[in-house]
């Protein structure tokens, strides 16, 4: 495989395990590896969460490419999918067709459907809420609260407007769901109800890669993570904050 | 200090709950249910923890200490990643309910109150974190180790 079909596999390889939530490490790790199969041991590889860089040199000719991750979500299958489609080529050291074959069919791996992903939000608030202290109505609201959540990240991640922002958004929707909620008498107990729908949207992923990235040693990528963890639980207590501290007044 | 079924319940509960954050990350299959479990794992050692009275900031490293170790030891028998399992099974312990009252202080004026409240959040965020670090370190050393070369006798 020369370098240029070298360079535009793997960082269509890196690019996708990105863009489905690897950490910054495994991604940097499985495309040295995967270029070392090939016998390419002088090749560059940078990551950050939204853009990838790598050069691949070839007999003093080096070959970047660059790439920017638009569309993140957390997608652990196809993560896993990845990281065995990165054994396979290191084992086998298949040619640059077969990568681009399995990479085509690990992008249109099965995902859960949208109603499926709808009712986990309704059912991991509900627990939570109860899990918190709260009672039927409160967990009910708050899976309610949950599904308002889903729609509205689906939205507000569309907007593009940093962490801090779509996830104040959406705290902002599950709480004055939550508060009217609360207004009209169903669930009375608001605070119950808030925490258990706070939980969908608290940033475990971010922590926990953050926290992988900083002591495998990559001490740039496991701040950024960290930090944009520390965005997201900032953008939620801010977004929780205002709307209750408005509305209270209704549900009292 | 006994088991009480109390805490079964409270694992039950998380347990509903990962399997809802496992669909909403897409793992599927077994996996699902591997990382939920792990989810259990760490709601029922924070529920006998603080049943015998330990402070919440060692619950929680401990906790974390031991969902990171039962989420390599699965990624290395299911060949997944870890953080497949790790972010299920991490989440109970992310301190949601201290954010939320946090703020009500804020809101409410108590600013003494908030910046206690919010210290104290960080110190728990702080202790999930260094129990995936401790375990994750350990891991690396002994893979190093591995890797030394070995003398052999004649």
């Amino acid at each position: 495989m020369n370098s240029q079909e070298l360079a535009g596999a793997a960082s269509r390889f890196g690019a996708m395990m990105l863009s489905c939530g690897g950490e910054i490490n495994r991604v940097e790790d499985s495309i040295a590896r995967i270029c070392a199969a090939y016998g390419y041991n002088d090749v560059g590889v940078f990551a950050i969460p939204r853009t990838l860089i790598i050069t691949v040199t070839e007999n003093g000719v080096p070959v970047t490419r660059l790439e920017n991750i638009k569309d993140k979500t957390v997608n652990l299958d196809r993560v896993a999918r990845l990281n065995a489609l990165s054994r396979f080529i290191c084992r086998v050291r298949p040619d640059a067709d077969c990568i681009a074959r399995r990479l085509d069919i690990i992008e249109k791996s099965p995902v859960y459907g949208r109603f499926a992903v709808i009712a986990a939000y309704f059912l991991s608030a509900f627990a939570y809420a109860m899990f918190f202290g709260g009672g039927i109505r409160e967990a009910a609201a708050a899976g309610l609260a949950g599904i308002a959540v889903r729609l509205m990240s689906r939205f507000s991640s569309k907007t593009d407007a940093g962490v801090f922002f779509e996830n104040l958004l959406c705290a902002v929707v599950m709480s004055a769901c939550a508060m009217l909620l609360a207004a009209c008498g169903f669930a009375p107990r608001y605070d119950k109800t808030i925490i258990g729908a706070l939980m969908t949207l608290v940033p475990g992923v971010t922590l926990t890669n953050g926290a992988r990235d900083f002591i495998a040693g990559d001490f740039f990528a496991g701040t950024y993570t960290l930090i944009e963890a520390l965005l997201t639980a900032l953008g939620i207590a801010a977004g929780a904050a205002v709307t209750v501290g408005l509305l209270r007044g209704l549900a009292v | 200090m006994e088991i009480t079924a109390d805490m079964f319940i409270s694992g039950g509960l998380t347990f509903a709950a990962a399997i809802g954050f496992g669909i909403c990350f897409n793992i599927r299959g077994a996996n699902l249910f591997a990382a939920s479990f792990g989810a259990f794992i760490c709601a029922f050692i924070e529920a006998v923890m603080s049943e015998a009275g330990s402070p919440e900031v060692l619950v929680c490293f401990i906790a974390s200490t031991a969902v990171t170790v039962y989420s390599e030891i699965l990624a290395k028998r299911l060949r997944c990643p870890v953080p497949m399992f790790l972010i299920v099974s991490i989440i109970p312990l992310v301190p949601g309910g201290y954010i939320y009252y946090a703020m009500m202080s804020c809101i409410n004026g108590d600013l003494a109150d908030f910046g206690k409240r919010s210290i104290y959040t960080f110190e728990i965020a702080g202790a999930i974190a260094l129990g995936i670090f401790l375990v994750t370190f350990a891991i690396k050393l002994m893979k190093s180790f591995k890797k030394l070369p070995v003398k052999k006798n004649r």
